[in-house]
C-alpha cells in the first residue's frame, strides 16, 4: 500500500505564491476546473529515467512541469492528485508494468475527472521536434481494459484542447493528437491523455525544456486546455470519437480486429514453441506431468518467477511451464463446426506419418487392427488420427483403415454401436461370437450398417470389411449376405476372448502357447482352471479361458518386450512418437526421473503393446 | 491418460490469434518453426541465395528504407542483423539502441517471433519507441508470407515497450503504426 498520494484541496498560501509567477487563463473568473479532481502523472521516475538526450533525463523534466501544473490547478480550485511528487517509481519496485498500473489505480481510486500524463519525447533524428498528444483507443491495452466510445470521445476532446492550448502558447510544431494504447491511457471512465511536450533529442527544444520558465509555460498551457475542456460541455456530453480508435481498434496497438464485447474479461494465451515439460510446481524439482508438444495452446492464469501457471484447454488440466518455452498467442482456433471425431481401424499394417504430403516422415509402423480416432476432416489421402493405444497423434493413409467404433466396445459387444445408434438389431443373433466360433453369415437388414453388425456380432468393422471385400467406407446394402469372420486370430482385443470360452489341450501344447493364442495371461489360465503353480496340463484337458477383464495382469507372454537404443540427438518424446507410445510410459518402464534422463547408446524398454 | 500427453507428432492449429480454420490440413510435424531458435544456428530449409532487401531506418519521425543484400539461408534473421548494425547512409538514423542483441527469430504461420534483450524495451520516448518497433516490423514484413511480428524479451512474451507502456501482448503489423508510414517505398 502506497502512502504517498497527495491530495491538496483548495489553494494554500505557498501554492498561490508559486502560481502568481505567471498569470493563469482562468484568473479573474471562476475556473472551469474548479471542483474537479485532476490526476497529474509526471512520466517515468525512480529507476526509469525515460528518454535521455542532450544530457537531460526525461524524468527530471516531467516532474517540475507536473508540480507547476498542480499549483495552477489548485489555485483555480481543483483537487489534484499527483501519481508521484518526487523521483520515485509509483510502484516502488521499478517494474514497468506495475509502475504504470499504479498510476492508473491512482486515477481510478480518486474517481478523477481527468488524467494528464506529462512526458518529453525522443527520436534518433535530432531534427524531429514538436508536440504530440495521445489519447487511448477503445482497446488494445496490455492491461486488458476496454474503453467506451464516450471514454474515447472525451479523451480525444481533452487531448485536442490541450494540444491546441500548448501550441498556442509555445508556438512549437504540432504533430497532432494520436490514438495509441499506452498503458496509462487505459483508464476507464476517466478522460486521459499523455502529452509529449517536446523533443529532448532536439538540441533547441532540450535547451528550452530544462528552463523553469518554459516548464511553467507548458504547465500554464495544459491548464488552459483543461479549462477549455471542462468549459466545453464535452466532459458531461458524448463527444465524437475518431472512428479508427473505436472501430476494432485497428491501427492503434497492432491488435487484430477485436470484436469482444466490452464487458468480457480479457484472456491471455500462450503457445509452446518448443517441447515444454508441464510441471506440478514453479521450480525445476517439481513433478513433471507430461511434455507439451510444440504449438500447444495454453491459457495463462498466473506467473511465478520464470514459470507460467497455465491451463491446457485440451485436457482442462493446470500446470506450470517454463516461460522461456512459450510465446504469446491467442485462443486456440475453434474446431470446424460440423466435424465430429469418429473411429477407424487399420485393417492391414501401415505407417504412422508426420504429415499429409509426400515428404512426410514415418514415425514407425502401425500394426493391423489398431483403433484410431479421426480428429480432423480428411485432407487428401490421409487421416489425422489419435491412436487409442497410446494417445499419440499422427497421419495415416486412408486406404489402410476402415470404419470402426471406439475400442471400449470390447466390454459390451451387444451394446448398440455408437456410430449408428439407430440401427435396428433384429436380423442377426445378438449373441456375441465366441473366440473360436466358425465363420457364420448374416443378411443385412434395411437400415443396417457395418458398424451395427460389427457391434452385434463382436466382429470388428475392419475384419468385416476385409472378409467381405467391402469398400473402405464399409458401405453395405440391405439383403447383402456378409461373412462374419472368426475373431480368434488377428482381431483386435475388442472381440478377443470373451468370458467362459473353453479350449481342449492338444498334443504338444503348452500353457504359455495357449495363453498367447488366446490373448490371455498364463497366470489367469492357472487361476481360472485351478492349476498348480507349475502350470502343468495334459492332452485332452479342457481349459476354461478367463475373460480379459483382469487386464491389469494380462500381458501376453508370447510378446517379448522390445527395446530401442538411444541415438545421438534423440529425445524421449521422439522415441515415444516413433514407437507409438508415450513419454510417461517410457519413463515409468525405464525408471527415468525426467525425460532428459537419457543418453546416446542407452537401451530403453518399449511397452509391449 | 491425459490427451495433452501425446508427445509425438504435434498438434495441428495455427498460432497467433488469427482464426484460420484451415489448420486441419497442416502437417503435425514440428516443422512450423522454420528458423532456428538460436540466431547462430542456420536453419536447414532454404538454400542460400543472394537477395535484395530493404532495411528500415528513420529520417525525421518517419521510416526510411535502405537497400541492402542478404545471402544467408535465413533472410529475416540476416535482415534484422543488418538493421541492428545501423544505417550506411549518413542522413539516416536508427531508433534501436546500439546495445540491443538479437536473441532469436522464429517464423510460424505468418508471424515472426523475435526475441531481444531488455535494452530493446527500454524507454526511448513515445516517438522513438514506436519508430523502433516499426523498424523491426517493416523490415520483417517485407518477406513474403510474413505479416506480423510478436516481440519476445529474453525469449519470454514481452509486456510493453518503453516507459510509456506501448502494448506488446499481441503481434504488430505495419498497420500498427499509422503515423509512421515510410517516406518512400520503392
Amino acid at each position: 500500500m502506497r502512502l504517498k498520494l497527495l491530495i491538496h484541496i483548495g489553494a494554500g498560501a505557498i501554492l498561490l505564491a508559486s502560481a502568481a509567477v505567471v498569470s493563469t487563463a482562468g484568473a479573474g473568473a471562476a475556473a472551469s476546473v474548479s471542483g474537479k479532481i485532476i490526476v497529474i502523472d509526471p512520466g517515468h521516475g525512480g529507476r526509469d529515467p525515460g528518454a535521455i538526450a542532450n544530457g537531460v533525463e526525461e524524468k527530471t523534466i516531467t516532474l517540475p512541469i507536473g508540480l507547476q501544473l498542480s499549483s495552477i490547478l489548485q489555485a483555480e480550485g481543483a483537487q489534484v492528485v499527483m501519481t508521484r511528487n518526487s523521483d520515485v517509481s509509483p510502484a516502488g519496485n521499478g517494474k514497468v508494468d506495475q509502475d504504470l498500473q499504479a498510476r492508473v489505480n491512482d486515477a481510478q481510486q480518486a474517481h478523477a475527472d481527468a488524467f494528464v500524463s506529462i512526458h518529453a519525447n525522443y527520436a534518433a533524428d535530432p531534427s524531429v521536434s514538436g508536440l504530440t498528444t495521445f489519447y487511448g483507443p477503445a482497446c488494445g491495452f496490455y492491461s486488458g481494459v476496454t474503453l467506451s466510445s464516450t471514454d474515447v470521445g472525451r479523451s480525444y476532446s481533452l487531448g485536442s484542447k490541450v494540444d491546441a492550448a500548448v501550441v498556442a502558447r509555445t508556438h512549437e510544431h504540432d504533430n497532432g493528437v494520436q490514438g495509441v494504447a499506452y498503458w496509462v491511457l487505459g483508464n476507464p471512465g476517466i478522460p486521459a491523455i499523455l502529452v509529449e511536450t517536446a523533443f529532448l533529442s532536439n538540441p533547441s527544444e532540450a535547451s528550452k525544456l530544462v528552463t523553469a520558465g518554459y516548464q511553467q509555460l507548458i504547465a500554464d498551457a495544459i491548464g488552459d486546455g483543461l479549462n477549455a475542456y471542462f468549459a466545453s460541455g464535452d466532459a458531461t456530453g458524448t463527444p465524437a470519437a475518431p472512428n479508427a480508435a473505436v472501430a476494432g481498434c485497428s491501427g492503434t496497438s497492432g491488435a487484430p480486429k477485436d470484436d469482444r464485447p466490452a464487458s468480457q474479461p480479457v484472456e491471455h494465451w500462450v503457445e509452446t514453441f518448443l517441447p515444454a515439460p508441464l510441471m506440478s510446481g514453479p521450480d525445476a524439482k517439481a513433478t513433471q506431468f507430461t511434455t507439451l508438444p510444440p504449438f500447444t495452446f495454453l491459457k495463462l492464469l498466473n506467473q511465478s518467477g520464470s514459470f507460467l501457471y497455465v491451463l491446457n484447454p485440451a485436457t482442462g488440466g493446470p500446470g506450470y511451464v517454463d516461460a522461456a518455452k512459450v510465446g504469446p498467442s491467442g485462443p486456440p482456433p475453434p474446431p470446424p463446426p460440423s466435424f465430429q471425431p469418429f473411429w477407424v481401424e487399420s485393417f492391414r499394417p501401415t505407417q504412422l506419418l508426420s504429415g499429409t504430403d509426400a515428404g512426410a516422415v514415418s514415425f514407425g509402423p502401425l500394426p493391423a487392427w489398431s483403433f484410431l480416432q479421426v480428429l480432423a476432416p480428411s485432407s487428401g489421402s490421409r487421416f489425422y488420427v489419435r491412436l487409442a493405444a497410446s494417445g499419440n497423434v499422427a497421419y495415416v493413409n486412408r486406404q489402410d483403415v476402415g470404419p470402426s467404433g471406439p475400442p471400449s466396445a470390447q466390454t459390451s459387444p451387444t451394446a448398440a454401436a455408437p456410430t449408428s445408434p439407430s440401427a435396428p438389431a433384429p436380423a442377426v443373433s445378438p449373441a456375441p461370437v465366441a473366440a473360436n466360433m466358425a465363420q457364420s453369415n448374416v443378411t443385412v437388414a434395411p437400415g443396417d450398417t457395418v458398424s451395427g453388425i460389427a457391434s452385434r456380432t463382436g466382429a470388428s468393422i475392419a475384419a468385416l470389411i476385409a472378409a467381405n471385400h467391402l469398400s473402405p467406407d464399409g458401405a453395405v446394402q440391405a439383403g447383402q449376405t456378409l461373412v462374419i469372420p472368426g475373431t480368434s486370430g488377428q482381431a483386435p482385443a475388442a472381440a478377443r476372448a470373451p468370458s467362459s470360452s473353453r479350449v481342449v489341450v492338444a498334443a504338444g501344447d503348452t500353457l504359455s502357447a495357449i495363453a498367447a493364442r488366446q490373448g490371455v495371461a498364463v497366470a489367469d489360465l492357472i487361476t481360472a482352471n485351478h492349476l498348480g503353480p507349475d502350470g502343468l496340463i495334459s492332452v485332452g484337458q479342457t481349459l476354461t479361458l478367463p475373460g480379459t477383464s483382469s487386464s491389469a495382469t494380462t500381458r501376453p507372454p508370447a510378446r517379448v518386450s522390445q527395446t530401442v537404443t538411444v541415438a545421438s540427438g534423440d529425445t524421449l518424446s521422439g522415441i515415444a512418437a516413433r514407437n507409438g507410445t508415450s513419454v510417461q510410459a517410457l519413463m515409468a518402464l525405464n525408471g527415468l526421473s525426467s525425460p532428459d534422463d537419457i543418453q546416446a547408446g542407452q537401451t530403453l524398454t518399449l511397452p509391449s503393446a | 491418460m491425459a490427451a495433452c500427453g501425446g508427445p509425438g507428432p504435434v498438434a495441428i492449429g495455427p498460432g497467433g490469434n488469427s482464426a484460420h480454420s484451415a489448420g486441419a490440413g497442416q502437417s503435425p510435424a514440428p516443422s512450423g518453426i522454420h528458423a532456428a531458435t538460436s540466431p547462430s544456428a542456420a536453419p536447414s530449409a532454404s538454400p542460400a541465395v543472394q537477395q535484395s532487401v530493404k532495411i528500415f531506418f528513420t529520417a525525421g519521425a518517419k521510416l526510411a528504407p535502405e537497400e541492402d543484400q542478404v545471402s544467408g539461408a535465413n533472410p529475416p534473421r540476416d535482415a534484422l542483423q543488418l538493421l541492428l548494425r545501423g544505417p550506411k547512409e549518413s542522413n539516416l538514423y536508427s531508433d534501436i539502441p546500439q546495445s540491443v542483441q538479437l536473441q532469436s527469430v522464429a517464423v510460424k504461420d505468418g508471424t515472426a517471433f523475435v526475441s531481444f534483450d531488455s535494452s530493446f524495451f527500454s524507454s526511448g520516448g513515445a516517438t522513438g519507441t514506436q519508430l523502433r518497433l516499426a523498424q523491426v516490423v517493416y523490415t520483417l514484413t517485407q518477406f513474403s508470407g510474413l505479416t506480423r511480428v510478436q516481440f519476445l524479451q529474453d525469449g519470454k512474451p514481452a509486456t510493453v515497450a518503453g516507459g510509456e507502456g506501448f502494448p506488446l501482448n499481441r503481434p504488430l503489423t505495419r498497420q500498427s503504426f499509422p503515423s509512421l508510414q515510410p517516406r518512400q517505398l520503392g
